[in-house]
C-alpha cells in the first residue's frame, strides 16, 4: 500500500456499483493482500441490491484510531491514522449530488450499511454493519440499530456488527469480543468498547498480549468477565445431560444474545439460525454467523459438516445481571408449570398436562431471557389479551427475566402463535431457593412475592395461544 | 413555613383521600392451598437435574481452559 493513495483532497466519491469493473476497482484498491474479507462483504452488498456506493475520505473512526494510538503508530512502518468508510445504497447517486451549490442528500437512497476500510494491508475490513439480505433477515435475531452521519445526513442501519482481526492486534478472539460488545452497546446500552479496551481486559499470563499470537478460552471468559459480560462456557463433547448444541446456542439467540462458538482452534459468533424443514423428520437448524477471517451473515447448513467441525466449546457472554443461565431457568421454569398444571387439574382440566408427556412430542418448552420492561411493553403488539396483560404490567419485576414458554410445536411450524403458557423467573435469582415470579396456565395466571414470600392467583378466559417473546419466527 | 414543631405531627393532608389505588388484581392464596409451591418429589426433581447442569458446566469451564483460538 502506498501512503501517499491514501490522502484526497475531496470528501467522498460516489461510485456507480452497477458499471462493469466496479466491483474490481474496490477490491484491486482496498482487498491488498487478503481481499477474501473484503469480497465478503462487498458480495453482501451486491446481493442484497445495493446500486451505488459513498466512499467517504479521512474517516475518524474510534476503533480504527484507538487501534492506531494503541499498535499502529509504534511501528516503524508508517501508517495512516484515518480510515474510509463505504457506504452502500440500493438507489443510484442522484445527479445533484455534484452540484456544489447543494447540500449534500442521501435520504430516501435505501441505506443498507457502511464498512470501515482501513489502511492496513492485509486486514482492510474494520467495523462493519451491513443490514441482513431480506431472505435473511427474519432469521437474524441478534439485531441492533446503529446511527450514521454521512456528510450531514443522518442515516440508519440494522444489521449485526461485524469487524475482521488484523493478526496484530487482534485475533478471532479479540474481533468476536468486538462484536459482541458493541452489540450489546446497541442493543442493551452497554459500555462503547474499543479494540484497546478488549487488548487489555485479557489477562496476560500467557502468551504476549501485543501483538497477539492467539487466545485460549479462558482469557476469552476472563476478558469478557471483565468487559462486562460474565460468560458462560458450555463443552459441546458431550453436552450437558438433556441438551444439544441447537437448544443451548438457540436460547440465546432467541433472547438476541450473540453465542461464540470455538472449532478447529478458532472462534466465530452466531447471530441467529433457521430452522429448516420444521415439522419433517429431517428438520435441522441453519446457523447464521460472522467469521472475522471469512465474512458477514454466513449460513452454516450443517454444523456437524462445518469448516470448523467438530464445534467443541459454545461461549456466551451475558449481560451483568443475568446470573442465571438458560438451562437452568427452563428446568425451574418446566417443573414449576407442571406443577401448576398438577395443583389446578379439578380447576383448569388436565389437557395441557397431558399434551406435555405426549410421544411423538407436541410441546416443547422455549425459553428467552429479556428485559421486563421490553416483556411489558411488547404485550400489546403480541396482543396478549387484556386480563392478562394488565396483571403483567403492574407485575414487579427484575431486569432481566427468563420467559419459559410451553410451544406448541405444530403451531410454531406454521408461524402462528404458539404459547400455552409460560412461567417467569427473576435471572438474579437464588438457585438454593427456587421459584418463578409468575406463571399462567390456561385459565389461570398465578404470582409469588419474593418480599413476602406469599402466593396469589387470578382466573383467565380462555384463550388463544399467544405470540412467543422469542425473536426467532412462531 | 415547616417547623420543627410540625415533624412529626399527623398530616394534615393525608394522601390516602387523594390516591386511586393501582392493584394488582390477584387474589391472596392461603397458606393452606399453596398452588404453585413446589411438593417434595418435584423440588427433589429439580434439584438432581440443576446438579447436573452444572457440573457438566462446570467440567466444561475447566476442560477448555487451555484451549486456544486464533
Amino acid at each position: 500500500m502506498n501512503l501517499q493513495d491514501w490522502s484526497y483532497d475531496h470528501p467522498a466519491d460516489a461510485v456507480d456499483l452497477v458499471r462493469p469493473g466496479a466491483l474490481n476497482s474496490l477490491l484491486d484498491r482496498y482487498g491488498s493482500s487478503r481481499p477474501d474479507v473484503l469480497t465478503s462483504v462487498l458480495a453482501h452488498a451486491y446481493a442484497s441490491g445495493a446500486q451505488s456506493a459513498v466512499l467517504e475520505y479521512r474517516y475518524i473512526d474510534p476503533d480504527y484510531r484507538n487501534e492506531h494510538s494503541q499498535f499502529y503508530s509504534t511501528t516503524f512502518r508508517r501508517y495512516p491514522s484515518v480510515a474510509h468508510r463505504l457506504h452502500f445504497f440500493a438507489e443510484q447517486m442522484p445527479p445533484t449530488l455534484a452540484s456544489q451549490d447543494e447540500p449534500t442528500r442521501f435520504n430516501n437512497l435505501g441505506y443498507l450499511g457502511y464498512t470501515v476500510l482501513r489502511p492496513l494491508p492485509g486486514a482492510p475490513v474494520g467495523r462493519t454493519m451491513l443490514a441482513p439480505q431480506a431472505g435473511t433477515q427474519p432469521h437474524v435475531t441478534c439485531l441492533a440499530r446503529d446511527a450514521v452521519n454521512l456528510l450531514g445526513e443522518p442515516l440508519e442501519v440494522v444489521g449485526a456488527p461485524f469487524v475482521s482481526q488484523d493478526a496484530q492486534m487482534s485475533v478471532c478472539a479479540h474481533a468476536t469480543l468486538w462484536m459482541i460488545a458493541y452489540y450489546h452497546h446497541l442493543a442493551f446500552g452497554g459500555p462503547r468498547l474499543l479494540p484497546g479496551d478488549i487488548t487489555a481486559a485479557v489477562p496476560d499470563d500467557i502468551g504476549r498480549g501485543l501483538p497477539s499470537m492467539g487466545l485460549t478460552l479462558y482469557q476469552i471468559s476472563v476478558a469478557a468477565s471483565r468487559l462486562g459480560y460474565p460468560a458462560l462456557v458450555y463443552g459441546l463433547d458431550p453436552p450437558p445431560p438433556g441438551e444439544s448444541p441447537f437448544r443451548l446456542a438457540c436460547r440465546y439467540l432467541n433472547s438476541g444474545i450473540p453465542v461464540i462458538v470455538g472449532g478447529a482452534e478458532h472462534v466465530f459468533v452466531l447471530v441467529g439460525y433457521e430452522r429448516l424443514k420444521p415439522g419433517q423428520p429431517d428438520e435441522r437448524i441453519r446457523f447464521i454467523r460472522h467469521d472475522d477471517e471469512v465474512g458477514i451473515y454466513i449460513g452454516v447448513d450443517n454444523y456437524l459438516l462445518d469448516d470448523y467441525a467438530p464445534w467443541e466449546y459454545l461461549v456466551i457472554p451475558l449481560p451483568q445481571k443475568v446470573y442465571m443461565s438458560g438451562e437452568d431457568a427452563e428446568v425451574i421454569g418446566e417443573v414449576y408449570l407442571r406443577q401448576a398444571l398438577d395443583d389446578n387439574a379439578a380447576k383448569i382440566g388436565t389437557d395441557l398436562r397431558d399434551r406435555l408427556d405426549r410421544k411423538p412430542r407436541e410441546l416443547s418448552f422455549r425459553s428467552t431471557v429479556v428485559l421486563s420492561n421490553h416483556f411489558k411493553i411488547s404485550l400489546e403488539t403480541r396482543q396478549v389479551p387484556a386480563t392478562l396483560a394488565a396483571v403483567y404490567r403492574r407485575m414487579q419485576m427484575s431486569r432481566w427475566i427468563w420467559v419459559v414458554e410451553v410451544v406448541d410445536r405444530e403451531l410454531r411450524r406454521l408461524n402462528q402463535p404458539c404459547v400455552l403458557a409460560e412461567a417467569i423467573i427473576d435471572a438474579t435469582d437464588q438457585l438454593r431457593d427456587k421459584h418463578v415470579l409468575s406463571w399462567r396456565v390456561p385459565g389461570l395466571v398465578g404470582q409469588w412475592n419474593p418480599d413476602n414470600d406469599t402466593l396469589s392467583h387470578r382466573a383467565l378466559d380462555p384463550m388463544p395461544p399467544l405470540r412467543s417473546v422469542s425473536k426467532a419466527d412462531g | 413555613m415547616v417547623t420543627m414543631a410540625d415533624m412529626g405531627q399527623p398530616s394534615r393532608y393525608p394522601l390516602d383521600e387523594y390516591v386511586a389505588r393501582i392493584v394488582s388484581g390477584l387474589t391472596p392464596q392461603p397458606e393452606s392451598e399453596r398452588s404453585g409451591a413446589l411438593s417434595n418429589d418435584r423440588a427433589a426433581e429439580l434439584g438432581e437435574r440443576l446438579r447436573q447442569l452444572h457440573s457438566a458446566r462446570q467440567l466444561a469451564e475447566s476442560e477448555s481452559r487451555d484451549y486456544p483460538v486464533s
